[in-house]
Order: structure tokens, then C-alpha cells, then sequence
């Protein structure tokens, strides 16, 4: 017998009838005493163990030196809950025929054989004469074994699988070595069950989160299809919507240059309208094309100097300032952490709108500076003295194609601060407004820390 | 000069388009012989196709339009760009599109100009004009093979 467990051949026989020892019985007290020590040990050396057959392996070990067997097995129920699987089977038959193993090896069905029939009763079942046995397997009776005993591993009234014995000898197995194998029986059954339920929950967990990633990534396909789709459709707005508007225009400008002497005044006013429409929607395509690129580009995120950007962004309207006088005030700001390219289109946004709304202003202020707010986050801030707006439209204001004001006080294509505020969510920062109708309007954004692309 | 002589071939698809390109070219009569193509495919069999009189007579500018039927401008251009015969020929992509990416695609194939076309004809004519007028009577190139 191949033995790697701790010294259980010093309890050699402690329950066995079979191979006494020829120096004398051992007392009953001293049998107990050794049976104690055996179970004590097993339990030590199961303790921690983590992998179904080695702790099937040394169980079935010790029982085996415990009773003197010739031979042992541990099946356990398969997850269909149909048959009984060997988990183990010791691979020494001594004087039996190796064939032994391979016999033992075999799926049990419940109520078949003497393991078959202990698993079903939920009960030992001991056979000593067992080629006399009724139910006797003829494979099993062919082996030479004459006494068989199982032992359910019970746990919660069920029955999880039997560890079954073997010996060449017949009646090898009495009532208190049976006792004692359910003594360790049942000592090791909550083990198993333990190993099982880990088992299934590593197993629903992987399932869950192989579920879950196979989520992520079908979401992700279909986000990028979705993606490549608009790309697309970008790609045609730009080219296929601005040919015909390109003919409506030109046509109409061509009328008008080349044949000015031939139209009456009302066919001119009329070529004029559709000429200056086709401009506007040609200045709308434009605009959507650019917001909807705003969101396909990587952010690069470095140290921005806000009040150098400020001042860089009013130099650039210097041409819109001739011949108005306006009072720019940049104070120092602190600088964030974002894309130079997108926080100057956000400074040249809110400035141009700035612009545009005091224009009916005598003397236009336009102040770029900012506030420290909760937590010392940082407000930017554009503040101007003009036209301003109802608060009650406030939630149009960032909408696309949304505008407060009529496009013949106020040109425009209401993209202006839709792509203000695309860009400030991508910095995961906030963007409001406050304002009240002919006095003026303040745009307040936060620029996020350290957090990603928001998207 | 032959009389088959090309200044301009002018790959172009949109009926309008190419009206419109050839009243801003005539306007300023810089260009008198302009051969249009209105596919990729028609553009590549006239500047590499066989003639009854032997080798063509290859144009002094290339304007090409990106979105074409059958053989896109993408790939005309790369093809002339990889032909000994005709890649010192300046092209000029003239599209709709604003997109980086046939920006960035066409500048890498080595295009000589990139210029959108205007909604507005008075810009049209002026990008037109300004095309021609460089390329046709300013610029000096290497005499084509």
C-alpha cells in the first residue's frame, strides 16, 4: 500500500478484525484511544486542503490503514446528480488481480453494488460473503474481494458520494469498525461540500464575469460601428449635401453678376434670399461637421496656461473689435490639465458669443477670470455687459441648433456652445450660465482632474 | 502646339461642378484646352491608354475631384503619383469634403494643392482662378518624359 499520509500505519488495525496483530487484542479503551489519534491526524492533514482528490486520496488512505483493507475508493455524486464518479482509487490491489483498480474505477449508478446501495440508502451497507451477494456486480465478485462496506459522506440528510472498502478476506468488517468509518465519514463530508460549493461559485463567477466581459466587448462593436457609422454620414453631409447647396448658390450668384441688367428688383431680392440661404446652411453643415468631429478625437491632456490661452483668443478677434470699444479684463488664472487645441475653441466660443451680444453696447466689458469654488475647484469664468438671456431658457442654451435669440438681431448657428460644453463634459468638468435679459451673461466651467476621457 | 494638346484635365463627376469650373477658368482665359473626365476610370484610361497616334500628349494640371464613380480620386492620384509618365504632373484635389482624413490622405499621396470647394461661386471662382492661374502661368516645372 502506498502510504504518504502521517504515520497512520501506527494505528494499523485499530479497527480491523482481520489482521490482528498475533501478540494479543488490543483493549477496547486502547482501540478508541488510537481511533481518536486517527482522526485527530486526518483532520489535521485535511485542514487547508483545497483540491478534491488529495483530500479523497489521504481519506481514503487512512481509512484504509485504519481497517486493514486491501483496497478502498471515494466516489462522489457528478454534477447531473445521475451517477457516482470515482475519485479515487488506491492503486495497490496486493494479492488481488490489478485489474481490481480498473473495476473500481467505474461510474457507479446509485442503487447499484454495495456503493451503489449505501449512497442510495443514505446508510453503511457491509457485505461479507460477496460473491454470495444478491447484488452482487459479477465484474466486482470476479476480483477475489469477499467483504466490501460503504460509507455515505452525508452532509444535511444528503448524500454526497460513499468511501467503499475491500477486503480478499470474508466477514473482515464488524459493527464497530463500520462506526468508526462513520465517524470519519462524517468528519470529512462537510470538506467536501465546502470544496463543492467553492466550486460552483468560482465557476458562476467566471461565468458572470465571462458574461460580462462578452458584454463589454459586444458594446464596444457596436459603439464603434455606431462611430464608423456617423462617420460616414459625416463624411456625405460634407460631400453630398454641400455639391447641390454649391450649385444653388453659384447659380444664383451667377444670375445676379451676369444678367443684373435683365432682372426686375423683385427677382433680384428673391436670387439674393436664395444666395444668402444657401450660404447659411453651407455655414450650418460646417459647424455640425466640426461638432460632430469634436467628439472623435483623442484628448491630449497637458499643463494649459487658461490666462495665456485667454489673451491668445482676443488677439485672434482683434479684426471683430475694429471700430468698437470694447474693455477686455484677463485676470491671472490658474492653469488645468487639458487639450490646449479643444479649451482655446472653449475661450474662443465664449468670447465670440461675448462679442456678438454686446454689440448694441457703447462701451462692451468682457471679463475672463475665475472663482474657487467646493473642494478648491476652479471656475472658470467669461462675463460680458450685453444682451444676456431669460434664465427660463437657460437648459436650451447648450442644445445644438438651439438659439435665444433671433438670427436677424443675432447671427449664428446655435453650434457655438453645444461644442463648449462637448468639450468641457470631455474634460469631465461642468459648464452653466447666468444671465438676465439686457444685463449681461456670465458662463462659468470647471475643468476635471485627472479623470479620463469622459467621452 | 498640336491641336491635341491638353492644359487642364479635369476630373470631375458633378454636371454643375464642371460648368461651374469651366466658367471660372474661361473667365480669365487661362486655361484654352481642358479635357474633362468624369470618372476615375475615364481619367486613368486618358492619361495611360493607348492612342491611334501613339503616346498622349499628357496636360500641364491635374484637377481631381476625391468622390468619383468606379475609381475613386484617392487611388487616381496614386496612381499618377506612382507612374513615371505622369507623377511630375502638379494635381490640384479639388473637393467638397472637409474631412482631415482625405486631407491627410491626399498629402501623403503627394498631392501639389488641397483646395475645397466654396459654397460661395465668388470664392469658387477665386480658388479657381488662383489654381490656374499658378500653376498654368506661374509655376515652372520640369519638362514630363
Amino acid at each position: 500500500m502506498k502510504i504518504d499520509v502521517q504515520s497512520p500505519t501506527s494505528v494499523r488495525n485499530i479497527l480491523g478484525v482481520a489482521h490482528r496483530p498475533s501478540n494479543g487484542a488490543l483493549s477496547n479503551t486502547e482501540r478508541q484511544a488510537s481511533l481518536y489519534r486517527a482522526l485527530h491526524e486526518l483532520a489535521v492533514s485535511v485542514a487547508g486542503m483545497t483540491d478534491v482528490s488529495t483530500l479523497a486520496r489521504t481519506i481514503v488512505e487512512h481509512a484504509s490503514s485504519l481497517t486493514g483493507a486491501d483496497t478502498g475508493a471515494l466516489y462522489l455524486l457528478n454534477a447531473e446528480r445521475d451517477s457516482l464518479v470515482s475519485v479515487v482509487v488506491l492503486d495497490h490491489p496486493g494479492t488481488l488481480p490489478p485489474s481490481l483498480v480498473g473495476v473500481l474505477a467505474q461510474t457507479v449508478q446509485p442503487g447499484s453494488g454495495v456503493t451503489g446501495g449505501a449512497f442510495e440508502q443514505r446508510a453503511p451497507l457491509v457485505v461479507g460473503e460477496y460473491p454470495a451477494w444478491d447484488g452482487a456486480v459479477p465484474e466486482v465478485g470476479a476480483t477475489g474481494l469477499k467483504t466490501l462496506v460503504s460509507i455515505p459522506l452525508l452532509f444535511a440528510h444528503r448524500a454526497l458520494g460513499c468511501l467503499t472498502l475491500g477486503f480478499s478476506a470474508p466477514h473482515a468488517c464488524d459493527d464497530a469498525m463500520v462506526r468508526g468509518l462513520q465517524l470519519l465519514a462524517a468528519q470529512v463530508a462537510p470538506a467536501f461540500e465546502a470544496m463543492h460549493l467553492v466550486d460552483v461559485y468560482t465557476r458562476s463567477e467566471l461565468a458572470v464575469s465571462a458574461t460580462l466581459e462578452q458584454k463589454v466587448i459586444d458594446r464596444t462593436t457596436q459603439f464603434e460601428a455606431a462611430l464608423r457609422e456617423l462617420e460616414s454620414f459625416s463624411y456625405s453631409v460634407s460631400h453630398d449635401l454641400r455639391a447641390p447647396l454649391r450649385s444653388i448658390s453659384s447659380y444664383s450668384q451667377i444670375l445676379l453678376r451676369d444678367y443684373n441688367t435683365n432682372l426686375p428688383a423683385d427677382a433680384q431680392d428673391c436670387l439674393q434670399r436664395v444666395s444668402s440661404a444657401a450660404k447659411r446652411m453651407g455655414a450650418l453643415i460646417d459647424d455640425l461637421l466640426k461638432f460632430s468631429r469634436l467628439g472623435r478625437h483623442p484628448l491630449s491632456r497637458r499643463s494649459v496656461s487658461m490666462k495665456r490661452l485667454a489673451d491668445e483668443v482676443i488677439d485672434d478677434f482683434a479684426t471683430e473689435c475694429v471700430g468698437r470699444v470694447i474693455t477686455f479684463d484677463v485676470t491671472d488664472m490658474p492653469p488645468c490639465d487639458g487639450d490646449p487645441g479643444l479649451l482655446r475653441q472653449v475661450f474662443a466660443n465664449l468670447v465670440d458669443n461675448a462679442l456678438k451680444y454686446t454689440r448694441s453696447r457703447a462701451v462692451a466689458c468682457i471679463d475672463v477670470g475665475f472663482s474657487v469654488g467646493d473642494d478648491d475647484e476652479v471656475i472658470y469664468s467669461v462675463t460680458d455687459n450685453g444682451a444676456g438671456f431669460d434664465m427660463q431658457y437657460a437648459d436650451k442654451l447648450f442644445g445644438v441648433f438651439q438659439r435665444l435669440h433671433r438670427s436677424r438681431e443675432y447671427e449664428g448657428t446655435g453650434v457655438g456652445l453645444a461644442s463648449v460644453q462637448r468639450i468641457v463634459h470631455r474634460h469631465g468638468g461642468r459648464i452653466w450660465a447666468d444671465a438676465a435679459v439686457d444685463r449681461g451673461a456670465a458662463f462659468f466651467f470647471t475643468i476635471g482632474k485627472d479623470l479620463p476621457d469622459a467621452g | 502646339m498640336p491641336d491635341n494638346t491638353v492644359d487642364i484635365l479635369l476630373v470631375e463627376d458633378d454636371d454643375d461642378d464642371i460648368d461651374l469650373t469651366l466658367r471660372a477658368l474661361r473667365g480669365k482665359n487661362i486655361a484654352n484646352h481642358i479635357h474633362i473626365a468624369r470618372d476615375g476610370a475615364e481619367a486613368l484610361d486618358y492619361l495611360f491608354g493607348e492612342t491611334a497616334a501613339g503616346l498622349r500628349v499628357l496636360p500641364k494640371l491635374i484637377m481631381l475631384d476625391l468622390k468619383l464613380p468606379l475609381i475613386d480620386g484617392i487611388e487616381v492620384l496614386r496612381r499618377i503619383k506612382a507612374d513615371p509618365r505622369t507623377s511630375l504632373i502638379p494635381v490640384v484635389v479639388l473637393t467638397s469634403s472637409r474631412e482631415e482624413s482625405d486631407l491627410a490622405g491626399t498629402y501623403q499621396l503627394g498631392t501639389n494643392s488641397f483646395i475645397v470647394k466654396p459654397v460661395d461661386f465668388e470664392q469658387f471662382v477665386s480658388a479657381v482662378e488662383q489654381i490656374g492661374f499658378y500653376w498654368m502661368l506661374l509655376n515652372q516645372q520640369p519638362a514630363v518624359a
